[in-house]
């Protein structure tokens, strides 16, 4: 084991890495584990296959990218540097065959000088159609990261919200630093870190004196909330934070139900950005050996995790900062055999290897780093052997959240990186690190000046960012990576800029740069660098591609949350379920709602079967139809007449009390809305009814009406859609059923056709009940409260057995409706008026409402489609709604579409298919044979114009 | 005689780690519904104040909450009559919504845990006395915040749903808690 003493280690546990059973310790991740067992090799690169290994300590890692089973479930592209070690972990390499170590697809890397940034878009041109049919899979096959399993991921996710008077984003020195100041102070805080423990880089350092008075600082400082284990991802409208904390993936067994993940959708009056910085790495030839890391990960493994990353360690950096790492890499007793500086005006520092204007210009080494090539300022060169190499070139505060709603980052050349934008979202600060101010007096300073608080300044060794000698690559012959992810080296970019790619928006998706999902943490800088460099620009004028959600990647699980499978949304009950389910009821799902569609009897094997009888059954006797779910809205006010009047088409100031209007409802352009039934219980008290569909839209166009367009009214609107269980009682016995039942006279005198009336039902329950027929049949629609639906439904089906009463559903609803000539969903499509529905005298002249104007249209009058009925000339052929109309012998082009069917079913009382539908100048088409052609099923039927009334079309029936 | 039983409840005496879930039937809802000038009399004839928004008054046995701008709920023991125009006139306009809704009561510890991952409420200001109108589980509901309970008012035909989304949420949170 490659281990430093002054670590003391976790319980041992044992994992698996390909196969490979190694021993860890708690505390670790699966990458400070796997350098600790010797293993350097971890993965192969995207596109070259090239051997490549740990590069960072954090969530920045672009390499050690392996596939974790948890739960049983594979999960790929998992982090090993986030992934904390558990005992039985298995772990796979991906994207390598057959082995890591000897991947066939490594001859990649040979053929690199064919595979260079654009040479898919320029080899795979032609022919067109191999595209998709073999060169896409062939490349996907042989780039690409893990596999999906394609099989239901088994863990549960859940969301939450929280609320705080103080977001703070990062738990290193500056965000614990506000934590405790803002919690002092009163605020309601929530401190967020993605790592397991606090600290930050405070816990890659030998003294964690102040880390650890500061954790006892926050214990006692007020109201926070510490969520660790939980990445903020993104920055939305309004204060709101999206951020997902990891429940379980660190654990051996943890039961299901303690969800793996919890999406937490944050509010936050004010938010301290204390994201601190990600090393950045320098472009030279063969950067990527397994063995080469950021300095600071190096120091975050030996320091943290007490591994020694290697028995002959060198550094690469450009500023003060890398002195104080080789510093601490020597005091926890790693060989250090070489600090290469860029630096040319600094002194070699004695108490180090330290080796002043060098760089590193290539490394050797087949499946891990053997020695580097160090050029001095004589462009003398020399091999070192070394067997881990720490690089950096800088570092880039972490500030992708101030750019989430589009600020762009501002270059500052005192530190050589990019800074928070003067635009960010106001209810943002930045502190530390994040804001450029390294160090950990820095740090508390940059918090004191945010807050107003004296927090004393610790003693530390400072970071100068301004000394660093800017160097983002070194000129030479072999492959310089820029984009370790993406496998997009130095010659790339120098590519892309000479076929003309001059925006950094282009180089990114030429190069594909930074497209990876690591989203170019430590790539982006030093493309853009390397791209200033070639057009001779600027970085800030060169600019930046923007940062967006989510910093880092997000499970589509967790998105969802609870909300899948059968929990994707609420379902609906109607009121009888109950009963309808014991009947055979077969539901139909309706918004959220669940019908019953038909009900299956003892014999019927087909839905057809039902669907018939249920149809003739109302004709013939009586049926009942759980009709609850059409929407119902209580108008009342003094002018809720005038209102309707307003809203509908059709007037309704003179509808009588105890009377029900049937009403149009028009969009503003002048199309249908919707149609329904307006019953006024009172002078100032309507019920309105809506389809079940637009029962929400048309309740939230009403308020719209009254709270923008007519505030004068005096109207008062609610939804009492839940509160009623509605039936339909149609059919020839329904007068009777309905006498035994309601307490009042129903008879034709006393309750004529549309009359409404609010009641009681012989057992004293209270009930409203309206005369209205969508099946054309005599009928009523009787309410009860919801609480006694099921029993309503029950009873009326028990003591109507000698009248016939048969439930019904929504598919003989359909068919009842059809045959009778009246207009639903179908029709109400969105695109028709009331003329093509043969309803355009219900557009009253007398007063205003709205849709009217617009109604006038030259081009909606002249549209001469009219509803009308179709019957199929031969009665055993099918229609199919959808179906277009053609003159016999028309050519099957839209130049010849004379209209289309909207509803179709079977008829049992015509004793064949019909259907309704648009038909051009259809009052000189009647009784014309047209055909009804179905590009979709090939169909072409020859049929017949009707009357869209195939029962009773004098209306003698619901009037009798 | 017509014998009618009410449909079964969605939730009784529902035991949920150390909180307890039960429908409350034996209770009426009511939307009274006014103007910015008729407000004084209304609350005259009320003989009280109405809530101000967001707020709710009253008690396990009845109250009021503020509903929408100028328009209140009023809870009170269930009786098979529904609200007259006649008990304010042209005062204010109430309708029946008694059966629109069902009342669940939460009681039992702080079920702030179980909310914060239901619903979007600001829950250290959802102190007793406060009312929100919110969505769980993609559903819209009141929740007020009395000093003895939770009460939230679901629409009839999602409560099921509600309840099972309440259900996972609180096996959820015990889990997660027994891992800590």
């Amino acid at each position: 084991m490659n281990r430093l003493s002054h670590v003391a280690l976790g319980k041992p546990i044992r994992f698996t890495f390909d196969g490979q059973s190694m021993m860890g310790h708690q505390g670790d991740t699966l990458a400070s584990a796997l350098l600790a067992n010797g293993v350097r090799l971890v993965a192969r690169s995207f596109k070259y296959h090239r051997p490549r290994g740990v590069f960072a300590a954090g969530s920045e890692e672009p390499n050690a990218l392996v596939t974790v089973m948890h739960q049983g479930h594979p999960e790929p592209n998992t982090r090993a540097t986030v992934l904390e070690l558990y005992d039985g972990l298995v772990a796979k390499s991906q994207n390598a065959w057959p082995s890591l170590k000897f991947d066939a697809m490594a001859v990649n890397d040979r053929l690199s000088e064919f595979f260079a940034a654009g040479f898919y878009y320029k080899t795979f041109m032609w022919p067109a159609k191999f595209w998709e049919a073999l060169y896409e899979p062939a490349i996907r096959r042989a780039a690409g990261l893990g596999a999906l399993s394609t099989q239901e991921d088994p863990s549960q996710y859940d969301k939450g919200y929280l609320h705080c008077d103080v977001l703070v984003v990062g738990g290193g020195a500056a965000g614990l630093t506000a934590a405790v100041q803002a919690a002092r102070q009163g605020s309601r805080v929530i401190l967020c870190d993605e790592q397991a423990e606090l600290g930050g880089r405070l816990l890659d350092e030998l003294d964690r004196t102040w880390l650890a008075q500061t954790l006892a600082d926050l214990q006692g400082a007020g109201s926070v909330r510490v969520l660790t284990r939980t990445t903020v991802f993104g920055t939305f409208d309004h204060g709101v934070y999206g951020a997902v904390s990891r429940n379980t993936e660190h654990l051996a067994n943890a039961p299901v139900q303690a969800t793996k993940q919890t999406l937490w959708h944050i509010t936050a009056q004010r938010t301290v950005l204390a994201t601190g910085a990600l090393e950045r790495p320098i472009a030279f030839a063969n950067n990527d050996r397994p063995g080469i890391m950021l300095a600071g990960a190096l120091q975050c493994y030996a320091l943290r995790y007490g591994v020694n990353p290697g028995q002959r360690v060198a550094l690469f950096i450009n500023h003060q900062d890398g002195l104080l790492t080789a510093r601490a890499l020597k005091a926890a007793g790693v060989n250090l055999v070489a600090v290469i500086d860029a630096r040319t005006n600094v002194q070699p520092a004695p108490d180090l290897p330290h080796r002043v204007a060098s760089r590193v210009q290539d490394t050797r080494g087949r499946h891990a780093l053997r020695s580097i090539q160090v050029l001095n300022d004589r462009d003398q060169s020399e091999w070192i052997e070394c067997d881990a190499l720490g690089v950096s070139g800088g570092w880039n505060p972490n500030i992708q959240l101030t750019s989430h709603q589009g600020a762009r980052p501002n270059w500052s050349e005192s530190i050589h990186a990019f800074v928070a934008a003067d635009n960010k979202p106001k209810d943002q600060a930045v502190v530390g690190a994040a804001a450029g101010r390294y160090d950990l007096g820095q740090c508390v300073a940059s918090v004191n000046e945010l807050l107003g608080g004296d927090w004393p300044i610790p003693p530390c060794e400072t970071a100068r960012p301004d000394d660093a000698h800017a160097i983002f690559q070194v000129p030479g012959d072999g492959p310089a990576f820029v984009d370790f992810q993406n496998d997009v080296t130095v010659k790339d970019v120098k590519l892309s800029h000479q076929e003309g790619m001059i925006s950094v928006e282009h180089l990114k998706r030429y190069t594909t740069l930074g497209m990876a999902t690591d989203q170019g943490k430590t790539s982006n800088i030093v493309g853009l660098a390397v791209m200033a460099e070639l057009t001779g620009r600027s970085i800030q004028d060169t600019g930046t591609t923007m940062f967006r959600p989510p910093y880092t990647p997000v499970a589509l699980g967790a998105l969802a949350g609870r909300s899948r499978g059968l929990d994707f949304k609420p379902t609906r009950y109607t009121p009888s379920h109950q009963a309808a389910k014991a009947r055979g009821a077969e539901f139909v799902e309706v918004g959220n709602w669940l019908r019953a569609q038909w009900f299956v009897q003892p014999g019927e094997t087909h839905w057809r079967q039902s669907v018939d009888r249920e149809a003739q059954a109302v004709r013939s006797g009586v049926g009942v139809c759980d009709v609850t779910t059409l929407g119902k809205i209580d108008v009342q006010g003094r002018d809720a007449a005038e209102f309707l009047n307003r809203v509908y088409a059709n007037g309704f100031a003179k509808l009588a009390v105890g009377k029900t209007r049937y009403g149009l409802m028009l969009r503003e352009d002048g199309i249908a809305m919707d149609d329904g039934t307006a019953a006024r219980l009172r002078e100032d008290h309507f019920v309105v009814t809506t389809t079940t569909a637009n029962a929400v839209p048309v309740y939230r166009h009403m308020e719209f009406v009254s709270q923008c367009l007519t505030p004068e009214l005096d109207v008062h609107l609610i939804s009492t859609t839940e509160a009623w269980a509605q039936f339909a009682v149609a059919g020839p016995n329904s007068r009777e059923l309905i006498s035994r039942v309601v307490d009042l006279d129903v008879s034709n005198e006393a309750f004529e056709f549309m009359a409404c009336a609010e009641t009681r039902l012989k057992n004293g329950l209270r009930a409203r009940l309206f005369r209205i027929s969508f099946s054309g049949e005599l009928a009523y629609e009787l309410a009860v409260p919801a609480r006694y639906g099921n029993a309503c439904f029950e009873v009326l089906l028990e003591i109507g057995q000698d009248l016939g009463a048969t439930p019904y559903g929504t598919e003989a609803l359909g068919v009842l409706r059809i045959e009778k000539g009246h207009a639903a969903g179908n029709e109400l499509n969105g695109t028709t008026t009331a003329l093509n529905l043969g309803l355009g005298r219900m557009v009253s002249d007398l007063k205003d409402g709205i849709g009217r104007v617009l109604s006038k249209r030259p081009e909606l009058i002249q549209d001469g489609k009219r509803l009308v009925g179709f019957k199929p000339v031969d009665p055993q052929h099918s229609l199919l709604g959808g179906a277009h109309l053609l003159e016999i012998g028309a050519p099957a082009k839209a130049a010849h579409d004379l209209g289309y069917l909207t509803s179709v079913c079977y008829s049992p009382h015509v004793g064949s298919s019909i259907a309704l539908g648009y038909l051009a100048d259809a009052e000189d088409r009647q009784g014309q044979t047209l055909r009804a052609v179905s590009p979709v099923d090939g169909s072409d039927v020859p049929v017949v114009v009707c009357s869209p009334h195939f029962v009773d079309p004098k209306g003698e029936r619901l009037r009798a | 005689m017509l014998e009618f039983t009410q449909n079964p409840v969605v939730a009784s005496k529902l035991t949920l780690g150390p909180w307890r879930i039960d429908q409350v039937t034996d209770c009426s809802l009511t939307s009274i519904s006014t103007r910015a000038q008729d407000l004084a009399e209304v609350q005259n004839r009320l003989d009280q104040p109405l809530p101000q928004v967001g707020q709710c008054h009253g008690d396990a046995g009845q109250g009021l909450f503020w509903s929408a701008p100028f328009q209140w709920m009023r809870w009170a023991p269930y009786v098979d009559a529904p609200p007259t125009h006649d008990e304010f006139g042209e005062l204010a306009y109430v309708t029946e919504q008694t059966d629109g809704w069902i009342r669940l009561d939460v009681q039992g510890a702080d079920f702030s845990p179980i909310l914060e991952r239901l619903c979007n409420l600001d829950l250290a200001g959802f102190t007793p006395g406060s009312v929100q109108r919110t969505q769980i589980h993609h559903i819209g509901v009141f929740v007020l915040s009395l000093e003895d309970r939770l009460m939230i008012w679901v629409p009839r035909s999602m409560a099921h749903s509600l309840v099972h989304a309440l259900t996972q949420a609180v096996e959820n949170h015990l889990a997660q808690a027994a891992l800590a």
